[in-house]
């Protein structure tokens, strides 16, 4: 087995709360890095599919998803080629709406996804998991097998609840697991012209420390329309001060990741 | 009838969904090697094994640190480990009376979509001691899969225990539900499944 410092970086981009820019996130990070040249694996967690059909791929018609990690397809049957060079995905289906009952809460469920992963991650640098906005066992599988968690926070103060809400639920991985997570809260959709977007990324930071992002991703309508473009924001606009700030961001997460390895190696 | 899980038990119930949830089983498939673990700790050859299976599959959960529920009863204190538990939920209904029952069956509820047989731990595991002690049983410890249900009155903490801090019961005698004591709080261990299939086995002799 290669050591997973030096093979590919695994990150769930997670909050319990909706309309954060969870989808907007992974997609511009993964947008940047296949610029750079690195091989990266979207995953789609969510029975929403934004993410799937972000891509232009419709969730709706996809031959496999995720779903099938569940139903033990053989590993690799389950990615599919995006329009964007360097980008793999495993699309999400309306049917992983149905998971959790079907699962049933069963032994060793919140296990399938790192099991899978470790069959695939070697033909990878980067691989971003996009989850729903509800704990379940999707989410329970990707906080478990990934190295760091992402939470895109909206600044705004019923925001803040989510955070709340996920920092609790990775305490009880980190019991169950007995190891410590990774997590960074990335302030979203900043808006510094008012005084709510403002006061609530000081209530964040005050609140989280340093577990919250120094920077911020600024609102952008860019966002919108590369999305509606099919594209990654990055490939859309590629010098608007939303794509500037995910860079940032990258780097950061970049250089955390390096220090990381050096620290465990 | 049904439950309703309170704010007050949610966590706990969150807690043993999460540990069942990422409970290795023994001799399935291959162990879950964590991204984050140093290599040199992991070994190639145990991923290629094929282990035997164990005994009692039930049972691994003794050979590592594990999290125990400590409730009471009638002021005595039990514990039972989270991981073999399928949640506790608040008691403040009235039970559906199946006839011809023993005295430790209370009756059964309803707990999504099943059917709990509910049991006095009162009686079954204390036969009767301390029952001068005034109390209420205010909670409903769900069993293994949700079958059973055992009596409390009072969910006190979670506690991560080593096995060390065990004093494991060897053979099997007259109380087949414990597991061992808790060296410690000096409370005994249930052993869920044990129990379970006791209480199965009572049940299968009471409809024949």
């Amino acid at each position: 087995m290669n050591s997973p410092t030096r093979g590919s970086r695994l990150w769930a981009v997670a909050n319990q709360k909706g309309g954060v820019a969870k989808t907007t996130t992974a997609v511009a990070l993964a947008g940047l890095l296949s610029e750079w040249r690195k091989r990266v694996l979207i995953v789609d967690l969510d029975p929403h599919a934004s993410l799937t059909s972000y891509t232009g791929i419709d969730p709706d018609s996809v031959e496999s998803s995720v779903y099938g990690l569940f139903d033990t397809r053989p590993p690799g049957s389950l990615i599919c080629a995006t329009p964007w060079p360097g980008i793999d995905l495993v699309p999400a289906a309306p049917a992983l709406a149905t998971l959790d009952r079907r699962v049933n809460g069963g032994r060793g469920q919140g296990l399938v996804l790192t099991r899978w992963l470790q069959e695939v991650r070697d033909s990878y640098d980067h691989i971003f998991m996009d989850c729903a906005p509800m704990l379940g066992v999707l989410m329970v599988n990707a906080l478990v097998a990934c190295n760091q968690v992402l939470i895109p926070t909206q600044t705004e103060f019923l925001s803040i609840n989510g955070v709340r809400r996920m920092t609790r639920t990775i305490a009880m991985l980190e019991r169950s697991q007995q190891r410590r997570l990774s997590w960074l809260v990335v302030p979203t959709m900043y808006d510094q012209r008012t005084r709510a977007a403002t006061q609530s990324l000081e209530a964040l930071r005050e609140e989280f420390g340093d577990r919250v992002w120094h920077d911020v991703i600024p609102v952008d309508t860019k966002l919108r329309e590369a999305s509606k473009a099919g594209l990654p924001p990055s490939g859309f606009a590629p010098r608007t001060r939303s794509v500037a700030a995910y860079r940032a961001l990258l780097d950061d997460l970049l250089a955390r990741s390096r220090v990381n390895e050096k620290l465990s190696a | 009838m049904s439950l309703r899980p309170t704010t007050a038990t949610g966590a706990l119930i969150l807690q043993s969904y999460l540990d069942r949830l990422l409970a290795e089983i023994p001799g399935s498939q291959p162990a879950v090697t964590h991204p984050d673990a140093n290599p040199s700790e992991t070994s190639d050859v145990a991923l290629d094994e094929d282990p035997a299976p164990s005994a009692d599959a039930h049972h691994e959960w003794r050979d590592t640190p594990f999290q125990a529920v400590l409730f009471c009863v009638h002021a005595v204190r039990l514990a039972a480990p989270l991981i073999r538990l399928h949640g506790v939920v608040p008691w403040n209904e009235a039970l559906s009376d199946l006839p011809n029952t023993p005295d430790w069956f209370l009756g059964v509820c309803a707990y999504r979509d099943q059917n709990v047989r509910v049991v006095d731990t009162s009686v079954l595991i204390l036969q009767g001691q301390n029952l001068d002690v005034e109390r209420r049983h205010q909670h409903i410890i769900l069993l293994d899969v949700g079958r059973w249900g055992l009596t409390c009155d009072a969910v006190s903490e979670v506690l991560t225990l080593t096995p060390d801090a065990v004093q494991w019961r060897t053979g099997h005698g007259s109380r087949p539900w414990l597991a061992g004591t808790l060296r410690d709080k000096l409370c005994a261990l249930l052993d869920v499944d044990a129990l379970a299939a006791m209480l199965e086995r009572r049940e299968d002799c009471r409809r024949i």
